[in-house]
């Protein structure tokens, strides 16, 4: 008998810490790993760290696989072969909590495109973050490396958020049919004279029919007897 | 004993934790994307009369698990950019806009995981109304509310997804003219976006300009002439759909990966486009040695040729010796001008490209044309208009083959001077007669060639097929590569007999275009993809022409690969 409520004690006791264990483990947020430049060296953060001197998260998880769910789309009388598109993403707002002036990094935009057409991506609105009390900005950052880097010291080219205009490449058709990631890294740099209130940004990304690609020679070039 | 219970409970806890988290991350991994949407269609294209009204469907489904997804929808402009894309613009700003004639059926509406909604969309079309008109149906997603937690820097953005429409509007004034308004050619020196593609890459720019009222489809060709206009090269220019919205400029690119040797040469661009005639431009350019190289370009020259159409494209008859024969043609004018033709008979021939080539002289053996009478052979045709015309030939007596002869159009704007330097555009009908009696359908494979490109490994087999018969002929057929087979030397006794060959791949020739004239030689290419494996080959080509016959050639070739 003992035995038995020892058992059942044992039981009791493991399955609330295994639940303790995993709803610890389901908090785990939508944070993402963020980088402090430290000189001309970018230095690891990681998430979770209450002393970290930033923070990044997007509004939801981050994506770990692709469930594209097919469904029987009615296709229009007016198209012989419907288009469609996939769009998966990471979320809608996307926020830093900083503590102290510097440069920090993060990788926390991304998406999956899958489409049986040609499709292009437009940026607008892009911009610094304004304050929200009309007395500054934070400048912004921009780049979309490819292939994708694991940190945002391999990145060259940092577009000033301003001047995201230009449409994203996507890659070839097949890519495309697969699903097809991009991943934007957002660099922020705050400064000493930015007033402690709220920055914000508002901006569009736009998923648009692409009428025309370049052609490009599959062979590498001109046949010699 | 209660030691042992504790290290018991302490083992059972940590196993159970353990398999706790792999099933954790099993179902994290196997978990679905908590947003993500699908919409179909992503284009609408619709033909309708002035005055119809029609309906069509949109489907928007959220394929996420566990999230709500509220969407706004609405109807705006569409532009195009030089890069081809689709452009959504406030309503209004376009002047081919059909924003106006949409309604959709629902405005701002939330979908529950797992759920689709359909958003009907209805099109009424007013009277009156020309060419085509364009609009986009948006979904956007609302952003999420925004956290009560404190932050520092928000970005918030708005996903769209949206639904391009085409609207042609069916009626015969609908317009359809367009020209390239410039042709460029740079390298990676001029371009660094190229140097993904090597340092000798080039790329060529043809912008196509749509000047009608409806959109259009281009279709590009381009193809790189020697100085001596022999062609070095023949591509496709740009690729996708090709779509032109009325007042737009598309660019139409290629980039060619491995640089031409220098030299001088010339760029031909020619779109298609469902015009009467296709929008063509020529460049002149030089390739510099260096070796990263420089492009030096001439001066850009657009070919704004007058827009008319002749029907037959093409005069096939049979006549026999002594005969008389007759048939029409018709010249439509699809200018809004007045325009003056002349017709006349020229000799011609094609070269070995498949190109025809007008001769500057109305000798040669095969030549017909002083047989022919055309009636009338100059007119001038108002706007719009079709005018028949009659050609007839006498065929005389003792005559057997084929005969041949082009039929030149040369048209200008009415009130210019034919011959002097304003514009003129001339339209070519190939005449091909057949004198029935003995006809000698004879050819033979005169040289055969094998090129090898570096690097890649493609071969390409070139087969000289020359007629040497009295009639055209259209030639097709294929190639055989076949490896030696080695015969291992057993011993002392040594395989002295016929070496032989065991089939490796079986390729057709590339698509043949036009005839082969009576006297002329036409290469046919077959191009075998992929690196062959070192040995001794032998390429065999079978060409099929005329009725049941064959004309064969063989040659051998050896494959080594280079010391690294």
């Amino acid at each position: 008998m003992k035995k038995i409520a020892l058992g059942l004690i044992t039981l009791a006791l493991t399955v609330a810490m295994s639940m303790s264990v995993m709803a610890t483990m389901g908090s785990l947020t939508d944070e993402h790993p963020a980088w402090e430049l430290i000189g001309t060296q970018w230095s690891l953060m990681g998430t979770g760290s209450v002393s970290a001197n930033a923070r990044a998260w997007s509004s939801d998880e981050v994506i770990k696989s692709c469930n594209r769910l097919n469904w029987p789309i009615s296709v229009s009388v007016h198209a012989s072969v419907a288009q469609w598109i996939e769009f998966s993403i990471t979320g809608t707002r996307y926020t830093w909590l900083v503590r102290k002036p510097g440069i920090y990094a993060a990788n926390s935009i991304s998406a999956i495109i899958a489409s049986n057409g040609d499709v292009g991506v437009a940026f607008s609105g892009f911009g610094d973050l304004a304050s929200v009390k009309g007395d500054g900005t934070i400048p912004v950052w921009y780049a979309a490396p490819v292939p994708d880097v694991a940190d945002p010291g391999a990145i060259k080219d940092w577009i000033p958020a301003a001047q995201l205009t230009r449409e994203c490449e996507i890659g070839d058709t097949a890519e495309l049919h697969k699903g097809y990631t991009w991943k934007l890294w957002n660099k922020i740099e705050v400064v000493r004279c930015n007033t402690a209130c709220e920055y914000q940004n508002d901006a569009c990304i736009t998923l648009v029919l692409k009428n025309q690609k370049p052609w490009i020679d599959p062979t590498t070039g001109y046949f010699k007897k | 004993m209660k030691l042992n219970s504790i290290f018991r409970v302490i083992w059972s806890t940590f196993l159970l934790i353990s398999i706790t988290v792999g099933l954790t991350e099993q179902l994290k991994a196997a978990s679905a994307y908590e947003y993500s949407f699908a919409l179909s269609p992503q284009l609408v294209e619709l033909e309708l009369l002035p005055g119809e009204k029609t309906k069509f469907s949109v489907l928007l489904v959220n394929e996420s698990k566990t999230k709500n997804a509220q969407f706004l929808v609405y109807v705006s402009d569409l532009t195009e950019e030089r890069s081809g894309d689709y452009k959504v613009v406030e309503p209004g700003v376009s002047s081919y806009s059909a924003a106006s004639w949409i309604k959709v059926s629902s405005s701002d509406f939330v979908i529950g995981p797992g759920e689709g909604k359909e958003i009907m969309a209805e099109v009424t079309v007013p009277r009156g109304v020309v060419g085509g008109r364009y609009a986009v149906i948006v979904f956007e997603l609302v952003p999420e509310e925004k956290s009560k937690e404190e932050k520092l820097g928000t970005l918030t953005l708005h996903h769209r997804m949206t639904t391009a429409v085409e609207i042609s509007i069916k009626r015969r004034t609908a317009k359809r003219r367009a020209v390239i308004s410039s042709l460029k050619v740079v390298s990676v020196r001029e371009d660094e976006k190229l140097a993904k593609f090597g340092k000798e890459a080039l790329m060529f720019s043809a912008s196509l300009k749509n000047e009608g009222n409806i959109h259009i489809f281009g279709e590009g060709t381009l193809t790189i002439r020697s100085k001596k206009r022999r062609r070095i090269r023949q591509v496709p220019l740009g690729g996708g759909r090709g779509t032109v919205l009325p007042d737009t400029i598309v660019d139409f690119q290629s980039v060619l990966t491995r640089r031409l040797p220098p030299g001088d040469y010339i760029a031909e661009a020619v779109i298609k486009y469902a015009g009467s005639r296709p929008a063509v431009a020529k460049l002149p350019f030089t390739i510099s040695p260096e070796e990263v190289p420089i492009t030096k370009a001439g001066s850009f020259k657009s070919m704004m040729e007058i827009s008319f159409a002749v029907e037959p494209e093409l005069i096939e008859m049979v006549a026999p010796p002594g005969s008389f024969r007759s048939m029409g043609l018709v010249v439509h004018n699809r200018e809004d001008r007045p325009i003056y033709v002349e017709i006349y008979p020229r000799a011609m021939e094609y070269n070995s490209d498949g190109e025809l080539i007008l001769l500057p002289s109305a000798k040669g053996s095969y030549y017909c044309g002083d047989w022919l009478t055309i009636n009338p052979s100059s007119f001038e045709l108002p706007p719009g208009e079709k005018k028949r015309l009659s050609i007839s030939v006498k065929v005389p007596e003792g005559k057997v083959g084929g005969r041949y002869a082009n039929i030149v159009f040369d048209a200008v704007l009415a009130g210019d001077n034919p011959g002097t330097t304003v514009r003129k555009t001339s339209s070519n009908v190939p005449f091909f007669l057949t004198i029935s009696g003995t006809l000698n359908q004879q050819a033979e494979i005169v040289k055969m060639k094998v090129l090898h490109q570096d690097g890649s490994g493609h071969r390409e087999f070139v087969v000289s097929f020359k007629n040497t018969g009295n009639m055209h002929l259209k030639p097709d057929g294929k190639i055989l590569i076949k490896k030696r087979v080695k015969i291992e030397k057993k011993g002392e006794i040594e395989y002295v007999g016929e070496p032989d060959y065991e089939q490796v791949e079986e390729i057709a020739f590339n698509k043949v275009e036009g005839v082969v004239l009576p006297g002329g030689t036409r290469d046919l290419i077959a191009v075998y993809p992929a690196e062959l494996p070192d040995g001794e080959y032998s390429v065999e080509a079978e060409v099929d022409y005329g009725d049941k016959k064959k004309a064969v050639g063989k040659k051998t070739f050896s494959v080594v690969t280079a010391e690294k």
